[in-house]
């Protein structure tokens, strides 16, 4: 039995580089748990972190909004396998939302899986498929984020936030 | 005695010669603050007291001002007293004149008496230091003049009071009995001695005995001396000790409610600790962010399955193609010169069956019956047909297929195992709301602690603010103190018990050892000596026990009285009683304490206006009885002497001070007003209704310049 | 008067002339003129001690001392 999901998560999908600013501001490079993240104001304690919430944010409000080739983008150093691997005094285990990402990616992605299966098409393609199928979704979460940044950037003073934008949309 | 007049003259803010009339009773005089009424008790403290120096700052600047050189003019305060014995007047005076340098320059300080006989209007000069003896003892000004509320606190020495009932009671007489009858038995005790000594065989033995008395009464006398100064460590340390407890129980509370305030930051901060707000970590960490993930859920597992299903059709054609194929192969090899067969189901199943059941070959028309060749081989075609369509896997040639990778079955593995964590996701929102709940709660109840937390502090603070202490250290260390205090009290009142028990066992052993020398005596002396000895002993005892006696009545009805005046008087409606307590100290000495007993019989210590009360209905008490007792009377003077009480209650007080006999002058400050639309002082209307035998008003000449003294002139007007 | 009265009579409530000298309240004298004529020697000592006191102007110490011891050398 093949798995695509084992391929999936080595990937590192990337983002725009215009929305590095957000990441910044919102979360901390390299990480900061507890009080460290408190002391420096931040909502996420990951990059990552922040991603993953951009992509649900997208994925529920059917935010699909594709990088342009051209565009500049970038990326921070975890691959997807190693997402929310960490368990410490303050943090659970969270790998699992790595399997709900892909099958989100699956159900919404046009993949020809019996070209997959018939061996007409390389694994990597619909990888790739899907990979960009997820960066377009986080693209479209980001942009959520920071149009309502720049609206009211109060709002994101509140710690239930980023909560309360995923509870808010429901998917259509 | 009564004062019929003062007169003051060019003194500070008395310009001229100022006079009041008093009468017997109640006189009040009324004024502003600042202008004369504390200058006017000056003035009779200067005339009584006197001083020598600085008379230069007791002169009217406004005469003065107005004085040129080489002119003079007196300063002089003088009062006119009717007594029993006749009219007198005393006056204190000095001249002043201007220097050529606009200095001022005094002599002739005089200070003279005089007597008026009331039968020829003859003025008789009297020396008059002697006169002021005379007529207003020293001993008893200092119990009759007090300016302001705090001085009436003269009752703080606890000498005070005995030296005021010896002064005015019934016991003075008494004093010079019991001076009189020691002597008498002392002498008679002499004569006795002198007559034993006399007889030579008991010398030797008297003169031990007498010895022996002399060391112990010697001890005795050390004793006494350690007595008394115990008895006044104690006095301080029990004064401290009331003292401190206005505020220790103000200390105790406080250090209760620091501990309830502590309990209640404790109880806020481990509330604080137990909600729980990492709302963005719990996205992840409790998978809160797949609350709205169902219906994609769902759009994979229906993507899947039906992938799954295509896959299977595919894969079911694909063999059946396979299949197909592989009957013809077969069916090929057995036509009869390897010929190409018709294809598998040609003639198709229908047909050969009909066929088959005719058994007639209908293509060519021959008979096939049963078990014969022809029907043989069309049972087998038939057979071999009906083969190819059964799909076999076996048979399938294995380097044909048409899915080469199965990606589908992992698929199909998380599409079943999140189906089962769907009932999770469906929790997500409920737990949201617990928790949020959970933390509400929690918040709530942090704010109701918060609301008693500033109870108490406001608490504590109102214990601050009551105590006269605001300082929470000191009230702190007080509260230390007043423990050490009571320490330190406890050991002296065992020295002091210790004290006394020695002293007894002394006097017991003087009891003794002159017990022994009676014997002696009155086997030598003569008979007669030792009886008058015997009844002048007894005398003294006599006299000493009745003065005491009468010492004691005269505080029994001494706090009988002040009662009676302070139940009247007591403007704060305190109901207990004044106790007096006497102790006696040594031999000789003897402290009177005034305590005041709430109706419990709790000791209760006084704030200013009850100790004003206190104090004046003491005083009142005490001239009184000396009245009764002397038939001689001496006036009172007060300088404001209820500041505290206010003008309703001073308005009582003076009611009821009214009632009181002899003459009594209070100065006050109450009842005066300022009107606001000219700003001219003027008497209140409710003085009217105040009982008095006479009232004055002293205000300052208007206009004046207060920074300026030579603009003051007091005027005296009578109401 | 009165007041040299009030003063022996209140001496003369002394318990020691009871339980001592044996003398019964109703023989006490009210006034000093009749103390001074008691037969009692300790009530007219002291009823003399008292006339001396109160005069005026008052007795010295020998004075008084002489006209006590004369009367008690009489009297016992």
């Amino acid at each position: 039995m093949e798995n695509l999901f084992e391929k999936w998560k080595t990937r590192l999908p990337k983002y725009r580089e215009v929305y590095k600013e957000l990441f910044d501001l919102f979360s901390q490079k390299y990480g900061a748990e507890g009080e460290k993240k408190t002391d420096r104001g931040k909502h996420f304690s990951t990059h990552y972190e922040l991603y993953i919430f951009a992509f649900f944010l997208g994925l529920y409000k059917n935010e699909f909004s594709p990088i342009q080739d051209g565009e500049k983008k970038t990326d921070f150093s975890q691959t997807i396998q190693y997402w929310g691997n960490k368990t410490s005094l303050i943090r659970k285990n969270f790998s699992g939302i790595q399997e709900n990402i892909f099958t989100a990616l699956i159900a919404k992605t046009e993949i020809d899986l019996v070209a997959l299966e018939k061996g007409d098409l390389d694994e990597d393609e619909i990888v790739k498929q899907l990979i960009r199928s997820m960066e377009s979704y986080t693209n479209g979460g980001l942009s959520i984020i920071k149009e309502k940044y720049e609206d009211s950037p109060n709002y994101f003073l509140q710690p239930t936030c980023f909560l309360n934008l995923i509870l808010e949309s429901s998917p259509s | 005695m009564i004062i019929k007049k003062i007169q003051i003259e060019n003194f500070l803010c008395y310009y001229n010669e100022k006079s009041f009339h008093f009468e017997d009773g109640l006189n009040i005089i009324l004024g502003e603050n600042n202008e004369g009424k504390t200058k006017f008790f000056e003035a009779i403290e200067w005339l009584f007291n006197g001083t020598n120096t600085q008379l230069e700052n007791l002169v009217s600047s406004k005469k003065f001002k107005e004085i040129t050189f080489e002119e003079s003019f007196k300063v002089s305060v003088s009062m006119v007293v009717e007594n029993t014995n006749g009219e007198y007047k005393i006056s204190r005076s000095f001249l002043v004149n201007k220097t050529k340098n606009n200095d001022i320059e005094t002599r002739g300080l005089n200070f003279e008496g005089q007597e008026t006989d009331l039968a020829t209007g003859r003025r008789i000069p009297i020396n008059g230091q002697e006169l002021l003896n005379a007529i207003f003892p020293f001993q008893i000004r200092e119990y009759s003049m007090f300016k302001g509320e705090t001085e009436l606190n003269i009752f703080e020495n606890e000498e005070a009071l005995p030296n005021l009932i010896n002064l005015f009671s019934d016991a003075k007489p008494y004093q010079k009995y019991t001076d009189k009858s020691r002597f008498l038995r002392e002498r008679a005790h002499q004569a006795v001695k002198e007559s034993t000594e006399a007889n030579q065989k008991n010398q030797r033995a008297y003169n031990i005995l007498e010895s022996e008395i002399f060391d112990l009464e010697r001890e005795k006398e050390r004793l006494n001396i350690f007595l008394s100064s115990t008895e006044d460590q104690k006095s301080k340390l029990e004064k401290n000790i009331k003292e401190a407890e206005k505020f220790v129980d103000n200390a105790e509370a406080l250090s209760t409610i620091n501990e309830l305030i502590k309990k209640i930051e404790e109880k806020i901060t481990y509330l604080n600790s137990k909600i729980d707000d990492n709302y963005t970590t719990s996205l992840f960490d409790e998978y809160w962010i797949l609350q709205n993930f169902e219906p994609i859920h769902k759009e994979f597992v229906a993507k899947i399955s039906e992938h799954s299903k295509r896959r299977r059709e595919l894969q079911s054609q694909f063999d059946q193609q396979i299949g197909i194929r592989k009957g013809e192969e077969k069916a090929k090899a057995e036509l009869i010169n390897n010929i190409i067969p018709l294809p598998i189901g040609t003639p198709s199943k229908a047909h050969m069956e009909e066929m088959l059941h005719d058994e007639i070959c209908k293509v060519c028309n021959r008979e096939a019956k049963v078990g014969s060749e022809a029907y043989s081989y069309m049972m087998q075609r038939l057979t071999e047909y009906l083969e190819t369509q059964k799909i076999n896997d076996s048979e399938l040639d294995t380097k044909e297929t048409l899915f080469k990778f199965d990606y589908t079955n992992r698929l199909e593995n998380l599409s079943i195992s999140h189906e089962d964590n769907l009932k999770n996701i469906r929790l997500i929102e409920t737990k949201i709301k617990d928790l949020f709940e959970f933390n509400d709660k929690k918040k709530k109840e942090i704010e109701s602690l918060k609301e008693e937390l500033e109870k108490q502090i406001k608490e504590r603070e109102r214990i601050l603010g009551n105590s006269k202490i605001a300082n929470e250290d000191k009230l702190l260390s007080i509260f230390k103190n007043y423990t050490s205090w009571q320490e330190d009290l406890k050991d002296l009142n065992k020295d002091f018990y210790d004290l006394e028990a020695k002293q007894k066992e002394i006097l017991k052993k003087i009891e003794s050892k002159k017990e022994d020398i009676n014997k002696i005596d009155e086997n030598s002396a003569v008979a007669h000596l030792l009886k008058t000895r015997e009844i002048l002993n007894d005398i003294e005892n006599i006299f000493t026990d009745t003065k005491e006696k009468k010492f004691d009545e005269f505080i029994t009805k001494l706090e009988n009285k002040s009662n009676k005046y302070f139940g009247q008087i007591n403007v704060e409606a305190f109901t207990g009683e004044i106790k007096f307590s006497k102790k006696r100290i040594g031999s000789d000495k003897v402290k009177i304490e005034i305590s005041l007993y709430e109706s419990g019989g709790r000791y209760f210590v006084p704030g200013t206006a009850v100790r004003t009360s206190l104090n004046i209905s003491i005083l009142l008490a005490i001239s009184e009885l000396a009245n009764e007792e002397n038939n001689e009377t001496y006036p009172m003077i007060f300088d404001a002497p209820t500041s505290s009480f206010g003008e309703t209650k001073t308005g009582n007080f003076l009611n009821l001070i009214y009632k009181t006999s002899n003459q009594k002058i209070i100065l006050l400050k109450d009842f005066v007003a300022t009107n606001k639309d000219n700003n001219t002082l003027f008497i209140k209307s409710e003085f009217n209704s105040i009982n008095r035998k006479k009232a004055f008003w002293v205000k300052l000449e208007r206009p004046f310049d207060d920074k300026d003294l030579s603009t003051m002139n007091t005027e005296v007007i009578t109401l | 008067m009165a007041k040299k009265d009030e003063l022996l009579k209140s001496f003369l409530t002394h318990d020691l002339l009871v339980s001592k000298y044996k003398i019964q309240k109703e023989e006490l004298p009210n006034t000093l003129s009749d103390g001074l004529n008691s037969d009692k020697p300790i009530i007219k000592a002291i009823a003399l001690i008292i006339e001396s006191l109160e005069k005026s102007p008052p007795v010295t110490d020998k004075e008084l001392r002489t006209s006590v011891l004369l009367f008690l050398n009489t009297a016992i």
